[in-house]
């Protein structure tokens, strides 16, 4: 696959992401965000020199911004059930396309395709079905948060043997 | 004085064609130390490096520029910027779920963690990293390729290398390969000196490319010696010292050329008689042989500057010692003696020996004489008495840059023994056009370097000119008219 291929593969996937998170809008902003979108979604090429100053150590990691920013769009929006599942997907690959294609150059195993494709479907619809939830839900779901990132952390904390 | 006869000049021309043929170097791999298995060259076509290589050939080329590193690398595990992409997105996207109550988020969020989750080491992250690196050779040539051969050492389980080659000054990097447990460089130095061929530091990440480390290894330094120029001619004095050699002398001697036929004396041996001579005189005449000698030469280098030609880029020092390990070598190879002095920053000189070994001991003396900036000063040092043995042929090599040579080259005269000057071209500084200023010193620039060369000549010290690229025997072809006779004590 030649890197132009892959650049182009990954500014569509990141404009698809930025179109789904926006949802419909105004059709200048919409294409300033597609502009945008479009120049960050590829890694940054190798720069000269170290980046010393904001701007440029922001422009060094635009393709993280660009993927919080989508999720950050998506927060502010109300998307629907689709919209938000086609979020998921999008991300997912976005992300996946960069391992393989960013400077790391790592090809993505199925199984850990699969393990985060059916740790979203598991998730997904379970948070969109209706349960009623009141004000007691949100410390329980920083609880609920906490406790998995903990037992994470724990999981992969390197043994010492 | 430099006035070239055609016949010898022919001559030059012919012999220096037929060193070409024969190969300037024939030398090409001085030492060789552990071998590792050669770094595969690449194609002649060099094509377009894949996208990785790229990346780490821009960054290598980074941090050359910012020279050697001067503090250790961090020692311990850092996150990789995929790690921190990973964590970043589902923090975000945990955080927004909670500050916006769109609970759908915790499966955007949910994704990355897993990503993350699947690629951590968890134990087989390693606990033990080093690196060592086998230089195939640190002698060679200018040129010559230099292959370093960096095994990464480890326990656990480790994942992709990222090496970044720190080039030490004038080395330049020909090829690099990434393999799983190692990285491979081809380096190449361009000009002789003793070079420092830099330093790797290798981004070992783990088998999840979470987290990596650094571990540094240093290529050592190699010895580039130069190539010599093409050079066959020997030129010789007029008194040679009495050790046999192969210069054909006027005295009579056991050699082989014939210089004339005399009355046999009672005693001789009678397989020395020349028959046609006998019968034409009636008396037994026998042959007359010429002595063969061996010659003393001593190398006399000019670093008091290194001059760089405005035009070709050529350093005055590298074409200097270029020449003179030229001379050397057809000295040596005629088992004459040859000595070496290098005037400008510290002294540096060697006794006049023979063999090829010689060459090497001469070159490595002078490889560290870039690094004299700092002992030159105003003052010569005096030349050493053992360095000039009686009688021997002294070649100065200059540009003629510096007057303070002439005091030097004065010494030598003093000293009694025969002198040429070789001179190295240094170009001349360039000049804008239609700026009067500059073309006055310019034309004043030209006067001093001929009144130099004039006040040479009119001692009686032959000035040849050496231009680079061209055999030195073109140079030295009008010394062979005659012998070159020495100063008085």
């Amino acid at each position: 696959m030649t890197p132009w291929f892959e650049r182009v593969l990954l500014c569509l996937v990141g404009d698809a992401l930025l179109l789904a998170s926006y949802g419909v809008g105004t059709p200048f902003v919409l294409a300033a965000l597609l502009v945008l979108a479009t120049w960050a979604a590829p890694p940054a090429p190798e720069p000269a020199r170290r980046p010393t100053t904001w701007p440029a150590r922001l422009a060094a990691h635009r393709t993280t911004l660009l993927a919080c920013g989508c999720v950050g769009l998506a927060a502010v929006g109300e998307p629907g059930p689709w919209r938000a599942a086609a979020v998921v997907v999008l991300l997912i690959a976005y992300l996946l396309l960069l391992d393989a294609f960013g400077p790391d150059r790592r090809r993505p195993r199925p199984t850990h395709t699969l393990a985060a494709l059916a740790a979203a479907a598991l998730v997904l619809p379970a948070a969109l079905t209706d349960t009623g939830a009141g004000e007691w839900s949100r410390p329980l779901a920083v609880l609920g948060i906490l406790t998995a990132a903990t037992g994470l952390a724990l999981t992969l904390r390197p043994r010492r043997k | 004085m430099s006035v070239t006869r055609p016949a010898s000049e022919q001559r030059a021309r012919r012999l220096a064609a037929q060193t070409v043929e024969q190969g300037r170097r024939p030398v090409r791999v001085l030492a060789t130390a552990t071998s590792p298995a050669p770094v595969p060259a690449p194609p002649a076509s060099a094509p377009t490096p894949d996208p990785g290589t790229a990346r780490i050939l821009v960054r290598s080329a980074r941090a050359s520029a910012d020279g050697l590193p001067s503090t250790p690398p961090s020692p311990y595990w850092r996150p990789t910027e995929r790690a921190l992409r990973l964590l970043t997105v589902s923090t975000v996207a945990v955080v927004a779920a909670l500050v916006t109550g769109h609970a759908w988020l915790l499966a955007v969020a949910a994704a990355p963690a897993v990503l993350f989750a699947v690629s951590a080491p968890g134990g087989g992250r390693p606990t033990r990293l080093d690196a060592t690196a086998a230089v195939d050779s640190r002698r060679c040539f200018e040129g010559e390729r230099v292959t370093a051969r960096i095994e990464v050492g480890h326990d656990g389980r480790i994942g992709p290398l990222d090496p970044t080659v720190t080039l030490g000054p004038g080395v330049a990097l020909e090829a690099l390969t990434v393999r799983p447990t190692g990285v491979d460089v081809a380096l190449r130095a361009d000009s002789w000196g003793r070079w420092s061929l830099g330093t790797v530091d290798i981004d070992v990440h783990d088998a999840g490319s979470l987290t990596r480390r650094t571990v540094r290894v240093d290529l050592g330094t190699a010895d580039v010696f130069p190539v010599p120029a093409a050079a066959r001619l020997t030129p010789i004095p007029v008194r040679l010292p009495e050790r046999l050699g192969e210069h054909t002398t006027r005295h009579d001697g056991t050699g082989v050329e014939v210089i004339g036929v005399r009355p046999h004396v009672h005693g001789e041996r009678q397989r020395r008689i020349h028959w046609p001579s006998t019968t034409r005189r009636g008396s037994i005449q026998i042959n007359q042989f010429a002595a063969e000698r061996a010659s003393d030469a001593v190398v006399l280098l000019d670093t008091l500057d290194d001059v760089h030609d405005p035009a070709t880029g050529l350093s005055s020092l590298d074409e200097s010692l270029r020449a003179a390990a030229g001379l050397t070598r057809a000295y040596l190879r005629r088992h004459d003696r040859v000595g070496l002095v290098a005037v400008g920053g510290r002294l540096r000189w060697l006794g006049a020996g023979t063999g090829d070994r010689q060459f090497y001991r001469m070159v490595e003396s002078v490889l560290e004489v870039r690094q004299d900036r700092a002992h030159r000063g105003p003052a010569l040092p005096r030349l050493p008495l053992p360095a000039l043995p009686r009688h021997a042929l002294v070649y100065a090599f200059t540009p003629l840059a510096d007057q303070r040579i002439l005091d030097v080259l004065g010494l030598v005269r003093d000293h009694g023994n025969p002198l040429v000057v070789v001179e190295i071209p240094v170009g001349e500084p360039p000049v804008d056009p239609g700026d009067e200023v500059g073309a006055l010193a310019l034309r004043l620039w030209r006067a001093e370097r001929e009144a130099m060369r004039a006040a040479l000549r009119g001692s009686g010290v032959p000035v040849t000119r050496y231009t680079p690229g061209e055999v030195l025997d073109l140079a030295l072809a009008p010394l062979l008219r005659r012998r070159i006779g020495g100063g008085s004590r």
